[in-house]
């Protein structure tokens, strides 16, 4: 391995791994900069396979985010995939970003996406596979012993609560990164210039940054019952409550002129147009409802023009109008009708991926090329107005038939309906109507074609999740369901759906109670996960590789029990471990919700009247917030 | 409404695709190709259907870990386009692993290719200077491999689809030239060659640090060997 780089050495061994084209890189847009002219230098980790990777839209964004920077280089790196692994351990490879192929060790900066808690495991693989201490502490100390130590930073979703994982991170960015990464990297290069630098003073500098938490600079302490009595600052100049940092007017704001193409299929290969962040519905069970709140939209000129820059860019056929809620976009037909201006004759298909229900209507069909496709999906996510109304579903049966009747009117035989199982205040009657919706969505099908014969049957796919409380909604506090009680669920919904053209599926149930343990979670996890990494435990999202008896071991093992954090409802009054973090909605807010969620008493969107989340405090351009004084 | 009458000019480019793009399918180029044709604005023909394709064939599928210096692809144009014009553009479109070469108007059918020449060499602590005198024998005689067909695995000759063209080896290291037969029914994935000739050879891929190989496709030809073009 004389003088060659990891990235050339693994390409020896690339015959023999499934889809080589994960490991190569070199695809159309990536950036290659001059090594003796950069700073600071980024790897930017998914901690997934290559496809799902390529396919995130924060990492596309935060890519081109910080390579506008001359002096700044970020590159990119995935999780290997288990054969590739194998071989990179056999012959000591260490884990590589793509772009110039060095070793993730020499960067100054190691990121990771965290977007759903099953990657935890891939996070500590892809530190081991790289030659990274684990935790932020081996890291520190070896850099106290004078080794080149990178500074491992955490971003995306999962931060609300990461504090499962806090020990393996030195710095987490919380909210929007695309102005604060390269601000915490500006205080990397500034403090390395000025001589200033020691990792311990660049941490202490970091919290000081807005929007960034340094977990090794708050200390826990428990209450003699397990659950938290505070989060101690190490040092008084540090905020005691980290506020998640925002991008207030998304027009002007970066967003990439070029993609990066990949060569081989990814998930999502089109053009991606984000419309707008946040949402303005706050159902009760959304997590994203809540942590990307205010509302703040693009203008439909200016999505126009990134429509026109991509295409061009790309060469993409699809365009997919990206948001929480694509249909409440205040300017949602404004923006089709520019965009049809021209698509049409260009060949490019406009989708619209998250449709709501009361939203569906014939004019949006029409406009919308879904001619290729057979089916639809909605998400009513429960089966009763009752706990539609607890959930803050603000939808109706009515609406929902509607929206099929359009969709069977355009020829459309085929409709997927997801549903969330295990809810607050769910009753075995909520559960039944499931069952009777889809029913009468069956029954729709042939009051619009009576009489008409030789019609394909219609089918309607249920698809039911496990609901996890999630923290930052209204439901935090709430107990999961047990195992036993959610898998009675799923078998009662099976015994009470008597038609054969309603289709039945569920989530695996194990599943979604590990998730909760993460979600909920507190950094007395963090052995389990120590553990787990020496067991081998990865991919843990891939069905082939969910091990949930191999957890309950660890756990056992580790003095861990999952249900203090999935089915203990928490005390109002308790501290949470993500009390560190303000999302900007309050905790008063989210009370009220859980309140009026027991009275089914639904709430008006951000459309109709501000509710008075709190958001807005965070300011935020073309929003629906009313000002602050 | 009828169509306007549109131009359709066939068009042929030729193309090299080496280094890392040897690990890109001929699924995702055809894919990446059609993208890349939009994005350079080529003015180029969609099937007339419901469902409107883009015309984009190709000469030789090329096997992952192969590498090529002659590829082709068809075309055709709904405008009058300078050819040099549509060279630039593609490759301000495309990175420097796969690049036009050439742009001009086909006169022969890709079927007309009969033979591919391969350049392969072998990296093996195992290889010295007399591995060309083996591998020399090793082609001009019955080579019996086991060939994966869809009508099931069967054992075939395959030293009539080869012609060694070059063969020559100092220690760690094996080069040879060859031609192998690429028409239809006979097509000969060198990988055949290489995979029943290392063992003979010594070479085991126990260490695929120490034994690996490259692939290059370097010309195509005609039936009677002069170049395909």
């Amino acid at each position: 391995m004389n003088n060659i780089t990891p990235k050339q050495a693994a390409e020896r061994l690339l015959k023999q791994v499934e889809k080589p084209g994960r490991y190569t890189g070199g695809e159309y847009g990536q950036i290659i900069k001059d090594k003796t002219k950069i700073n600071a230098r980024f790897a930017f980790c998914f901690p997934d396979t290559y496809e799902i990777g390529m396919s995130n839209l924060g990492v596309r964004i935060l890519y081109d985010a910080i390579n506008r920077h001359a002096d700044l280089w970020c590159e990119r790196a995935y999780a290997p995939w288990v054969d590739m692994e194998e071989l990179m351990r056999k012959y000591e490879i260490p884990l590589y970003a793509h772009e110039s192929g060095d070793a993730l060790n020499v960067f100054d900066f190691v990121g990771f996406t965290l977007q759903y808690e099953l990657c935890y495991t891939n996070v500590l693989n892809m530190l081991e596979l790289a030659g990274i201490p684990l935790t932020s502490a081996e890291r520190m100390e070896a850099d106290a012993r004078g080794e080149f130590m990178p500074i491992v930073v955490g971003g995306g979703p999962c931060t609300y609560n990461a504090e499962p994982v806090a020990d393996f991170f030195d710095i987490f960015s919380i909210g929007e990164g695309e102005e604060a990464l390269p601000e915490l990297m500006r205080l990397y290069v500034d403090m390395k210039a000025d001589g200033s630098y020691t990792r311990a003073e660049f941490l202490h500098r970091a919290a000081q940054l807005d929007g960034f938490y340094v977990p090794s600079l708050y200390i826990p302490e428990y209450n003699s019952d397990g659950r938290l009595k505070a989060m101690k600052p190490v040092y008084d100049d540090i905020p005691t409550t980290i506020t998640k940092r925002i991008i207030t007017d998304l027009d002007s704001a970066v967003y990439p002129e070029k993609f990066l193409m990949p060569y081989i299929e990814t998930v999502h290969d089109r053009i991606v147009l984000e419309v707008y962040r946040g949402c303005i519905r706050g159902c009760r069970f959304c997590q994203a409802g809540m942590v990307y709140r205010p509302v703040r939209e693009k203008s439909v000129e200016v999505l126009n023009k990134y429509a026109k820059l991509l295409y061009d860019a790309t060469g993409y056929d699809e365009i997919s109008l990206s948001s929480l809620s694509i249909s409440d976009y205040s300017k949602i037909d404004c923006l089709c009708d520019t965009l049809l201006e021209w698509t049409n004759d260009a060949k490019v298909n406009i989708s619209l991926p998250s449709m709501r229900i009361d939203s569906f209507t014939k004019e949006i069909m029409e406009k919308i090329s879904t001619v290729r496709s057979t089916g639809l999906t909605f998400a009513p996510e429960a089966g009763t107005q009752r706990l539609r109304d607890a959930i803050n579903k603000n939808a109706t049966e009515e609406d929902l038939l509607c929206a099929c009747r359009v969709a069977f009117e355009a020829g459309k035989t085929q409709v997927k309906l997801y549903f969330m199982i295990g809810l607050p205040t769910e009753t075995y009657e909520d559960i039944e109507g499931i069952a009777k919706l889809a029913k009468r969505v069956i029954d729709t099908y042939y009051d619009v074609y009576r009489g008409v014969k030789g019609r394909k049957a219609p089918t309607v796919t249920i698809s039911c999740a496990c609901f996890i409380p999630k923290p930052f909604t209204a439901f935090q506090w709430e107990a999961q369901n047990t195992l036993e009680e959610l898998e009675k669920k799923q078998k009662y919904l099976r015994s009470v759906i008597c038609d054969p053209k309603i289709k039945y599926n569920y989530h695996d149930a194990n599943v979604s109670i590990l998730e909760a343990v993460f979600a909920r979670g507190d950094r007395r996890l963090a052995p389990a996960f120590i553990e787990a990494r020496r067991r081998g435990m990865k991919f843990d999202s891939w069905d082939e590789y969910f091990d949930f008896d191999g957890w309950m071991k660890i756990f056992a093992d580790c003095g861990i029990d999952p249900d203090f954090y999935a089915t203990r409802e928490r005390g109002e009054g308790e501290l949470l471990p993500w009390d560190i973090i303000d999302c900007g909605v309050t905790k008063q807010f989210l009370l009220r919700e859980r309140h009026n969620a027991y009275k089914s008493v639904t709430n008006r969107n951000c459309a109709e009247a501000c509710t008075g989340c709190g958001a807005n405090k965070l300011g935020g351009e073309r929003t629906w917030c009313p000002k602050r004084s | 409404m009828v169509p306007e009458t549109q131009l359709n000019i066939p068009v042929r480019a030729k193309f090299y695709k080496i280094g890392s793009l040897q690990y890109i399918s001929h699924l995702d180029l055809v894919r990446t190709m059609t993208r890349v044709l939009v994005r350079s604005h080529i003015p180029a023909w969609y099937s007339q259907g419901f469902n409107p394709r883009l015309k984009l064939t190709f000469s030789l599928p090329l096997s992952i870990g192969t590498q090529s210096e002659c590829e082709f692809f068809d075309i055709r144009l709904t405008r009058q386009t300078d050819f040099e014009n549509i060279k630039s553009r593609l490759n301000e479109s495309l990175t420097d692993e796969m690049k036009i070469t050439d742009v001009y108007t086909p006169e022969h059918k890709f079927s007309e290719i009969a033979w591919s020449e391969y350049e392969i060499v072998m990296h093996s602590p195992r290889l010295d200077e007399n591995s060309a005198e083996h591998m020399n024998a090793i082609c001009t005689n019955p080579l019996v491999v086991m060939k994966r067909s869809k009508a099931g695995d069967h054992e075939v000759d395959i030293s009539p689809f080869i012609k060694l063209r070059e063969c020559e080896s100092r220690a760690g290291e094996l080069r040879l030239v060859a031609l192998m037969s690429a028409d239809s029914a006979n097509y000969l994935n060198p990988e055949y060659l290489i995979k029943a000739a290392c063992p003979r050879l010594g070479v085991t891929f126990e260490n695929l640090y120490e034994d690996y190989y490259s692939i290059v496709r370097k010309q195509v030809y005609f039936a009677d060997l002069t170049p395909f073009c």
